[in-house]
Formats: structure tokens, sequence, C-alpha cells
């Protein structure tokens, strides 16, 4: 896979500007994952992600053939996320701390990949099991970007409630996956 | 939830303050486990984050590209002239002068200003004549079948993304949506047969949408609901002027009737006034046909709230599947009137004399170690036949407590077992939870189902703030929501376990022997409850949040003291 991936950069370099979107097509989800880890805003979310391909476009000379172009790939969107964040205002101070704490726990070996891979999938199986206000709890929180306020509204509680019934629903969500990687 | 793992939620919150972050990081570096705990949390956050959105960001990322490549070019020709000498790229004077491309550029310009300008002028042309349709229907020779009319507060009229001019009497055209926005808002949509349909509170409604059209097949009239509820009057016009009525759960086809149409994300609720409704379930394509008092639930199958009288009451508290009300207006004597007006009453006897009435309605139960209750005495099948019919049920009072630190759990309101061994046996129990174990001031809810990990649910917050405040509790059962606690009005608790409702019909684990009982435990009597209960009723179904709201909004019924003191002087059958 990695020759495929090193065949297309090839291609790209030497003047074969539409190979590009094949890496693109690949490695979008990945990139996602990435930016999308750090931040709620989906619209910033999908800029950012663009950006950080662009980026790899603008700077693919300087990826050494041969070598984990996914890797490469992830710290071009990190540094995305940190520039952005840099520029932002003020307000996103504690974003900024999160992610700062993030980057220092989450190391990007091959072991934690795959880790990270289960625990995606058992994500997915034990949100399916929640009941229907912690789906769509979740569902506000996490597919809809939508913020507490807003959570709050929706839901019909008060907003201490709603961090409250949140914090609980991830708190089930991590017992459910650490059974569910147990058992597997 | 231990410490770390509510910190490192904070922290992905981005509510966690200063003193906290310290806190977690010290934690994280003494400790391996609290370490490997907070590294959990922060994954699952970021897989909670990052799942993907199956946004294709490839055109976008491309066209980015291309357009960069496009200008490298541009700025690499731009270059090139540059350095070379003017004679070589515009061959017209000799003498060394800089070329000028910029009447090249000029004209580049001035195209792009001309087309900006006309495609400007194309754009204001349509809106002005969008608006002018949409303002003035009848001048347009549009005919005005269907109006608007009774706004109050907070009305929208809108097509897709675009907003419309919304006024008193106002056509509306198909493909439209009328949207109340606010609890308090109204709007009254009329057709020039007499039809109506209208909203309160928040509701949307589409006016003729394309998505039904197969189902009607051409003929009628139609609406979309798409959240809130929805007063419908149909006026009586024969078949070929049905209405048929869309909603996310079900499809309904009437002809000269009334009825409420309340649609939630989950179900939509039909309560049948007047006529016939043809009902067919979305997710089964059964069909139902329902009667005048009869109401039908449709979500992922159907429910009929079979022999119920329909809500008839449009205003003041729901009446809807209530079997039991006590008001405690009685003032004196141990007998505590059912008032629920639905047959046959299960009055409630006082045992035990530590107990006062208080003046306006209301018992209270003085001291924090009686041993006195308010029961049913006998078991009442009342109670028990419509629940585990409809496999629902509300639990409602109104209480003041004396303390929010009592022990126990101390019982508000049960439906328990009167004489097994154990004390704990109920079909239901409404009680303040320990709050040795809790923490003062939470609610918690016990509920027999077949399902075996189903235990005590506990509110999530401490609602009861005050002792001697007034608070409206509401607990609620369903299969398709579970459990759920109000108070005053908001949800404060619902079901966390990995439970599938469906499979715990209250049928098979119910039991028919239980009795009612108020202000303790009926069997040990060891679990008393000191304070005032001022209404206590149970419903056979799940109230809906805009139903408990109302509940809550009416408060206590305002009967006077001596009209309750006539019913009670009632003798019971």
């Amino acid at each position: 896979m990695r020759t495929d991936v090193d065949k297309t950069v090839k291609a790209v370099l030497n003047g074969d500007v539409e190979a590009f979107a094949e890496l693109v097509r690949r490695y979008q989800q990945d990139v996602w994952r990435v930016v999308a880890a750090m931040l709620y805003d989906k619209k910033r979310t999908e800029d950012l992600v663009q950006q950080a391909f662009v980026n790899a476009y603008t700077h693919l000379q300087q990826y050494g053939i041969g070598r984990d172009f996914l890797l490469w790939l992830k710290s071009i969107a990190r540094n995305v996320v940190r520039q952005e964040l840099r520029r932002s205002s003020r307000e996103d101070n504690k974003l900024r701390t999160y992610h700062a704490e993030l980057t220092v726990q989450m190391a990007d070996d091959t072991k934690a990949t795959d880790r990270r891979a289960a625990m995606s999938e058992a994500l997915q199986r034990c949100r399916e099991q929640l009941p229907a206000n912690a789906k769509q709890a979740l569902e506000l929180r996490y597919d809809e970007a939508a913020d507490f306020s807003e959570i709050s509204e929706r839901l019909g509680r008060t907003l201490a409630a709603t961090r409250q019934f949140l914090s609980r629903v991830r708190v089930t969500l991590r017992m459910c996956i650490e059974k569910e990687l147990v058992q597997a | 939830m231990n410490r770390v793992e509510e910190l490192t939620l904070k922290l992905a919150d981005e509510a966690i303050d200063e003193t906290e972050l310290t806190e977690l990081r010290q934690l994280v570096v003494a400790d391996d486990d609290a370490r490997r705990r907070h590294v959990q949390v922060l994954e699952i956050e970021a897989a909670l984050r990052g799942g993907y959105a199956g946004v294709d960001v490839t055109d976008a990322v491309m066209g980015a590209i291309k357009q960069r490549v496009e200008e490298r070019i541009e700025e690499g020709v731009m270059k090139s002239v540059r350095r070379l000498a003017p004679t070589q790229v515009w061959g017209t004077r000799a003498g060394g002068r800089k070329p000028s491309f910029l009447p090249l550029i000029k004209q580049r310009r001035t195209w792009t200003v001309t087309a900006l300008a006309a495609c400007a002028l194309l754009g204001l042309g349509l809106l002005i004549r969008f608006q002018f349709q949409h303002l003035t229907p009848q001048a347009t020779g549009q005919s005005a079948d269907i109006r608007i009319q009774g706004i109050q507060r907070g009305v929208r009229v809108g097509r897709g993304d675009l907003q419309i001019p919304v006024f008193e009497g106002r056509a509306l055209q198909a493909g439209e949506t009328v949207a109340t926005l606010e609890e308090t808002s109204r709007a009254t949509i009329v057709y020039k047969d007499g039809s109506q349909l209208e909203l309160a509170g928040i509701a949307e409604v589409m006016i003729e949408p394309e998505s039904i059209g197969s189902f009607l097949s051409g003929r009628g009239r139609s609406v979309l609901i798409q959240r809130g509820v929805s007063e419908i009057y149909v006026s009586p016009q024969g078949v070929s002027a049905k209405m048929a009525v869309l909603t996310p759960h079900a499809m309904l086809e009437v002809v000269g009737t009334r009825f409420k149409v309340a649609v939630e994300q989950r179900l939509t609720r039909v309560d049948v006034r007047e006529g016939r409704v043809r009902a067919t379930s979305r997710a089964t394509s059964e069909t139902v046909s329902l009667e005048p008092g009869r109401a039908g639930l449709f979500d992922t199958r159907i429910r009929l709230l079979g022999g119920m009288p329909a809500d008839r009451s449009g205003g003041g508290r729901i009446r809807d599947g209530l079997l039991v009300l006590y008001t405690f207006t009685e003032g004196s004597g141990r007998r505590i009137h059912d008032v629920s007006k639905t047959e046959p009453p299960v009055h409630l006897k006082l045992l035990g004399d530590d107990f006062a009435w208080r003046e306006g309605g209301g018992l209270i139960f003085p001291n924090p170690s009686h041993r006195t209750i308010a029961t049913s005495v006998t078991p009442r099948a009342k109670l028990y036949g419509p629940c585990v019919e409809s496999g629902e049920l509300t639990i409602e009072a109104w209480i003041e407590t004396a303390s929010v630190r009592q022990p126990g759990p101390p019982r508000i309101f049960v439906y328990d077992d009167p004489r097994g061994e154990d004390a704990n046996a109920c079909n239901w129990a409404v009680a303040q939870a320990n709050w040795e174990n809790f923490g003062p001031g939470r609610i918690s809810f016990r509920l027999q189902t077949a399902h075996p990990r189903l235990t005590q649910l506990n509110t999530e917050t401490r609602p009861i703030q005050k002792p001697h405040s007034r608070y409206h509790l509401v607990c609620t059962f369903s299969p398709g929501a579970g459990r759920a606690i109000y108070v005053n009005g908001v949800i404060v608790g619902t079901e966390l376990e990995f439970v599938d409702f469906r499979h715990s019909e209250l049928q098979n684990t119910w039991k028919p022997d239980h009795i009612l009982s108020i202000g303790n435990r009926t069997r040990s009597l060891d679990r008393p409850w000191q304070g005032t209960i001022f209404l206590a009723a149970v419903y056979s179904h799940a109230l809906d949040i805009d139903e408990i709201r109302r509940n809550y909004e009416a408060g206590l019924p305002k009967m006077p003291v001596k009209q309750a003191a006539a019913e009670a002087a009632q003798p019971a059958p």
C-alpha cells in the first residue's frame, strides 16, 4: 500500500495534479478524525481538513518517499489545528488547553492506532445500545456540534442537568467500551 | 464517575478552571491508573468528536489546489513577462519602457464588473418578482385557498431557507412551511371550506408537501406536520376533499373530523375527538381506524389507547388516561377521595394518627418517624389493568418536603406489596432518595419491569433544593423511552442503563395484589416521609413533556374548600 501511495505522490510531483485527488479520497477520513478530535465546530473542521490537504500538496516535496504518508499527513493536520487555535480568539484558551493535553497524552504509535480502531468500533456498538435520549444528546453534541445551552434547550433540561447528563452518558459509554474490548 | 474522569470530561467540555486543571495534572502524574483512565476518556472524546461526518472534501481540496496551481502559473508568467524585454513581449516601443499590460487587466476588470452588475440586476429582479408574488397572491392571479390567521407571537413562514413576510390573512402556497417558535406562539391555517389547523406552542407544518403526493393520489389537501401539537378540524366535504396528514411516523387520512396530532421526535400521537381517522404506520404499513375517544401512538409500531377518553379538556390539567386523582382538600377525617371521575374510584384511608390536614388543601405528615399511611387498603384492578395493557404509566405529585435530608428512602407515593417477605417489593415507588447515600434533594423512582438490571432511578441533579417549598414531581415510563423523572416541568432523571424496554412488558412482572399508599412503605411502615402532599395522580400512559408542563402550569386545582368538602362527603362505593 505504501508503494501505491508513493507512486501517486511521485505522479503528483511530476505534474499530475489530478492524482492528488486519490490521496484526498483515501485519507480524508483519517485527517477528519485528527482535526475533529480537537474541535467541536463541524464547519471549522471541514475548513481545516481542506487546509491540511492543501498544505500537504504545497509541501509534498518534503515528504520522504518510503515513509508513512498518513503519519506525515496527520502531523500536518495537527499543525493546522495548532496554528488555527493560536490565531483564534482568547475564548479558545480552554480549547487550547484541551488540545495541548490531547497532543501530549495521545501518542500516535501503531499500537495506539490499532487500539483506537478497535475502540472506535466498540464505540459505535455502544452508542447503538444507548437509550434514545442519550443517543439524542450525543448526536446533538458530537454530530450537530451544538453547544450546551442549545442542547439543554433541545432536551428541555437545565444547563447543569445537561452537562451532568452528558457526563453520565460518556461514563456509561466508557464502561460499555471497556467491556466490549475485554470481550473482544 | 471518579474524580479523574470528572475532571477530564470538564477539560474536554472546556469547563475546567485553573485549580481543577492543576489537580487533574497532579492526579495523572501521581497515579498510573488515573493516567490510564485520563487517556481513555480523552480517546473516547476524540473518537466521539472525530466520528466521520461523511463530508467529502475532495472537490473542495482539488478546487483550491487547481486555483493555487493557476495562480502559480500566472505568477510565473508575470515574472517571466517582467524578466523579458518589453519589446519581446509587446513588440511595440523600443526604448526599454516598461510594458503596459494594464489595459488588458482593466479590460478584464471592466468585463467582470459588467457581468457582476448584470447578475445583481437579474437577482434583484427575481427577488422583487418573488416577493411580489408572495405578498400579493391575488394580484398575480393565484387563488388564496389557504390562509394564515390568529397569529400570536413568534410565527414564521418560509420556503426552504427563505423566510417570507408573514401577516394576518396572508395566503399560503404549496411547499411553504409555517412554524410557531415559542411556547406561547399560536397560528391557525384556514382552508376555504372552513377546515382549520391550529398550531400551538412550538410546532412546524408544511403545506402540501411533494412527499405526500403519492399517498393522496393527487386528490384532496395535505399537510406535513414536522413537530409539535396541531389541533385539526376538517370540514365534511366528501371523499374528494379528504385531507391527508403526514408525520414522520404516520399517515392520517380524514374526511370530516376533529382530532389532535402531537409529533415528537420518536412518536406521533393522534387523539380523535369527532369523526374517524384512518391511520397508517410508516414503520409497519399497518393501518388502523381511530374512532372518537380513541388515541393512537405511532413509533416503531402502533399502540392504541383503548377505551381511554381522548383529551377533551382543551386547557388545564390533562385528563386523558387519568386513573386516580387525590387533591387532599378534605380538611378532616380519615378518608381521601379519588376525584378523578374515572370509575370506580379508589379512595384512600388514613391508618395511624400522625397526620394533619392543612387549611385550603394538603395532607401533612409532620413527624420524621411516623408510622402513618394513606392507603387503598385492598388491591384495585383500575390501577393494575390499564397500565399493564398500555405498558406505560405516569405518577404525579405536588409536594413540600419537611427536610431534604431524610433517611430511608422515605416513600412519598407507592404501589407496593402489603404482605410479602420483601418490604421493597413494589410495582412502583416514588421517594426522596436516601440523602446519606445520594446527597440531599434527589428524587428516586423504582419500577418493576421484566428487566433484571433495572434498579432505582435517581434524579441526576438535586432538584428539591428547599424544604417547605412546593415542587411538582412526575415520573413516567414507556417502553420506547424508559423511565424519566421531571421536577417542575423539567427532566431531571432519565434511563442510562442499556435496557431494551420493548421486552419489559409490565404485564409479566407487575403484581395485581399490590396496593396504593402515600407517606410510607406499606408492609413495614418503616420508610416514613415527612412533608405535605397537595396532589397525587396516576395515569395509564406516559405523559409527554408538553402534557407534563401543562399539568405543572395548571398548578393545584383551585377547588373551593366547601365544594371539596361536599365532594368528600359523598359516600364511597
